[in-house]
This record gives structure tokens, sequence and C-alpha cells, in this order.
């Protein structure tokens, strides 16, 4: 019965990721030892809704103790554009997208 | 009446890597809701600087964009019947999160439509797919 109701397994040829992305992520920035630091992360309430990222993009879900949510979030160079990769395919249409275009420049520097 | 949901229908058909997106827009910033005198309704609310999202979402779907008050947000929202049925027919079987499918499930209820009307060959076949070529 649970099978009947539950949606189609998540892939990467999915626009969720962007949609989820664009009203629950955040792209922020920070200076760790003198050296930029981006971190791109989701943040829900419950971890089963964070699950698909994890395994779609990898990287494991942590609890935010000071806000009691669960924070699925990447830090590497590797992973964010490897994250930027799929939203160049699938785009998001927020103000997060022109914030997002500059991740790849950050990584120039 | 008829015409205009047969009409959307068909559109849904077509964009359905945009209802993707319109699901996962809704699992995370929306909510289904139904009034105390059984209307249904779809909310979005968003920040102020996302205007041009909801903008698109009232392109497509319909329904209204209003700025909230007290607040630097933007509210979108569905309420007309012939809408909100085309949506549904959109989002079903793409919303994941718990909340909403509940939400949505108490929707289908109210306007008499199969929740799932997916076979479960279909879930098996892409299921056994992704298994086996990862």
């Amino acid at each position: 019965m649970s099978s009947r109701f539950s949606p189609l397994p998540l892939t990467r040829e999915n626009d969720w990721f962007s949609g989820f992305f664009d009203a629950d992520g955040t792209i922020g920035f920070s200076m760790k030892n003198n050296w930029p630091q981006l971190i791109v992360s989701v943040a829900q309430k419950y971890q089963s809704d964070l699950l698909s990222f994890k395994s779609i993009f990898g990287v494991s879900i942590l609890i935010d103790t000071r806000t009691n949510t669960y924070k699925w979030d990447i830090y590497s160079q590797d992973d964010v554009l490897d994250f930027q990769k799929y939203l160049t395919v699938y785009p998001l249409y927020s103000s997060k997208k022109k914030r997002f275009f500059f991740t790849k420049t950050l990584f120039m520097l | 009446m008829n015409q205009l949901t047969q009409n959307f229908n068909t559109i849904s058909k077509n964009d359905d890597s945009w209802n993707e997106y319109l699901a996962g827009l809704i699992d995370s910033d929306g909510s289904f809701l139904i009034s105390k005198y059984g209307y249904g309704s779809l909310e979005i609310t968003m920040d102020i600087h996302d205007g041009d999202a909801l903008n698109e979402l009232k392109q497509k779907l319909g329904g209204s964009v209003k700025p909230r008050s007290g607040a630097k947000a933007f509210r979108y929202r569905l309420t007309r019947k012939a809408l909100l049925i085309d949506l549904i027919h959109r989002v079903k079987g793409k919303i994941r999160t718990t909340k909403r499918v509940t939400q949505l499930k108490r929707l289908c209820e109210l306007y008499n439509i199969k929740f799932q009307d997916r076979k479960r060959n279909d879930f098996v076949k892409s299921f056994l797919s992704i298994t086996f070529n990862s």
C-alpha cells in the first residue's frame, strides 16, 4: 500500500531539487583562517525530507543544534561545482540564481 | 469550465520538468489549505527578492501574487477550483515531504481526485532501473 502512494524515486535528472533549493536553500560565505569558505546548504525540520539530497549529491546530513533542524551542506569545491552543474541543466528561478552564478567565479580567484 | 480543465491538462503533460520544479517549491515553501467553508487553496510565500519566481507561477498557473503586510515577502495564492484541479494533476506523485503529502491527500479527497493513479508496475520498473544502473 505504501509503495502505491509513494512518489517515484528521485534521480539526478529531476527538477525537484532545484525547486526545493530555490525555497529552502541557502548560499553562505565566510572567512575561515583568512581563507574564503563557501557554504551551500538546505535545512529542514525532518531528516527524511533531506535523504534524497544525500543519496543524489552525497555528503551527510548533520543536525543543527542551534535551530533544531537537519542540514545538508556542501563546502568542498568539487561538491559545489557538481551541484552547480546540476543547476545549469535544471535552473533556479529565484534571486539565488544570480548568487549561484558567482560561485564558479569565486573558485577562480 | 470542463474545456478549461481539459486544456490545462494537455499543457501539464507537456512540461513535466517544470512540474517537478513546482513540486519541489511547494514541498518547501508552499502549503495546501482547506478553509472552514470547504474551499481549497494553495499558498506559496517567498522572500521579496523572489517575486520573479512567483510571477512565473502566476503566468503559468493563474492565481495572484501579493505582498505580505509587515514582512518582506510575497505570497502567491491559487483559489479557483478549475486551476487548483489542474495544479493537483501537475504535482500529483511528485510531492515528497510528509506534511505536504498529507495536505495534498486531503485536497484530493475534497475534489474527488484519485491521489495516485500511477500503476505499481511503473514504480517497480523505475526502482529496478535506478538500483541496477547505479
